[in-house]
């Protein structure tokens, strides 16, 4: 693979010193060259040195024990957040890699047959979060799809962007558990997503991104408690998206669901 | 596909996970400066790790897995106890690049790397819990723990030119406080 950047600009980059736009431009080349990617930047004589001088620690025999004890429960896992699902009959379907594939065809065909009059009445922001919920809540708890990170974090961990400065809520009052928690850029928008299921399975999803703030601000939206937010049916789910602290909030879930409001009502609240 | 029994699913993680517990607590010290953080900090991996070895794919690298639970646990430790590393910004870094522009990437000197030599153990180790966590964990898991640009990017959840730029700058800023050291001890001339 031939590689056009030359050292200099490399240099330039690694220091800082290039243009935002100039900056970007390297970061993408690299990021697909293998001959930028072999430049040593700690040269051999340093790392050994390194090496050498600093050695390594080895942990004490408590911390072998109680490690090892972790390995030991393995018969009997922290459940933790995650729902066991393992023997329900449906198991099989989700875990096959075809599921994702499948919803995603489902979804579109939903799109296309379902009556124009329907969708109609949301907005575009509504829509597109009820469609990444749909393509994803099969999914959630196994192999996620490509568009996904998983973020292995439980109930309380702080997320990174988008939502810089949030954390995973716990909605386990209201009867959801988190089986699910990734950083997703389906449709090219970048969201932190967060997945529920209920003591039924039925699945709920939270979005929440600072990507979409414009688009939010431009909805004629209801105040609500001094809080500007949407709600809409799409077909079997309900949408609620809301705006705090820069960042906006999609909540999506089954229409008609107890649950689906009293979660809500907790996420409102959540400071 | 044959389900995986739990007695499998024990025995992949004891011989999979368990042998990285080294690495991991000697990197887990690296970042905390501390034993007792430190052990902590490998027993919540190890335990965030039993809870999702569903997701792990088994033949992929468990290694650079295990650093990614390590450095988000680390992350969350930080953000729950309000102490957060201090961010560095480029100013801040800006007047040690400024030194000695002359070489290919500016690396070390010989002249630096034989009075770096000479340096005590306890002198490298000061140097390097210097520089601000943000580039000290790209330069442990990189040189100590040699991971490729690659799998850091992966670890860390950054790109690979974001790598690259903190193991530098990193780097950088490790020279600058071993040339101190070197200075103080009158290995080097001002």
């Amino acid at each position: 693979m031939s590689c056009t950047l030359s050292r200099q600009r490399l240099q330039l980059f690694l220091e800082g010193r290039l243009s935002d736009d100039a900056s970007r431009e390297v970061e993408q080349h690299v990021q697909s060259c293998e001959t930028c990617q072999a430049v040593e930047i700690v040269e051999p004589e340093l790392r050994d040195l390194l090496c050498e001088k600093l050695g390594r620690a080895a942990p004490g025999a408590a911390l072998r024990a109680r490690v090892r004890a972790i390995a030991a429960g393995a018969e009997d896992p922290p459940q933790a957040a995650v729902v066991d699902i393992r023997s329900r009959w449906y198991r099989r379907a989700l875990a096959s890699p075809w599921t994702p594939r499948v919803a995603m065809v489902a979804t579109l065909l939903f799109l296309i047959l379902v009556p124009f009059h329907l969708l109609q009445q949301a907005p575009a922001l509504a829509k597109a979060a009820a469609r990444r919920h749909d393509c994803h809540a099969p999914t959630f708890g196994q192999a996620m799809p490509p568009c996904c990170h998983d973020l292995l974090l439980a109930v309380g961990d702080a997320l990174d962007a988008p939502s810089k400065g949030t954390a995973v809520p716990d909605l386990a009052g209201s009867g959801l558990q988190l089986v699910t928690v990734t950083r997703c850029s389906f449709d090219n928008v970048v969201v932190n997503q967060i997945g529920y299921r209920d003591a039924n399975s039925r699945s709920f999803s939270l979005y929440m991104s600072d990507q979409v703030t414009e688009q939010f601000m431009l909805l004629d939206t209801q105040s609500e408690d001094g809080a500007p937010r949407e709600r809409h049916r799409l077909e079997e789910n309900d949408v609620t998206i809301w705006e705090r602290d820069g960042l906006i909030y999609f909540w999506v879930g089954p229409h008609a669901s107890s649950n689906y409001d009293t979660a809500l009502a907790m996420l409102m609240d959540t400071r | 596909m044959r389900r995986e029994s739990e007695a499998e699913k024990r025995r992949r993680f004891e011989v999979e996970a368990l042998p990285h517990l080294d690495a991991l607590y000697n990197t887990a010290l690296r970042m905390t400066q501390n034993p007792s953080d430190a052990e902590d900090l490998v027993q919540e991996t190890y335990l965030k790790a039993h809870r999702f070895w569903d997701r792990y794919q088994a033949g992929t690298n468990c290694k650079a897995w295990l650093f990614k639970i390590l450095t988000n646990t680390r992350i969350n430790q930080y953000v729950k106890k309000s102490k957060q590393p201090t961010p560095v910004h480029f100013d801040d870094v800006e007047p040690v690049l400024a030194q000695r522009p002359e070489a290919p990437l500016d690396q070390p000197t010989r002249g630096d790397m034989s009075a770096f030599a000479d340096l005590l153990h306890d002198e490298v180790k000061v140097a390097l819990e210097a520089v601000p966590e943000e580039f000290r964990t790209v330069l442990i898991l990189s040189v100590i723990e040699g991971f490729a640009y690659k799998e850091i990017a992966q670890i860390l959840d950054i790109p690979i030119g974001t790598v690259m730029s903190r193991l530098f700058r990193g780097r950088k800023l490790l020279q600058k406080s071993l040339r101190e050291f070197a200075r103080k001890r009158g290995l080097v001339k001002d």
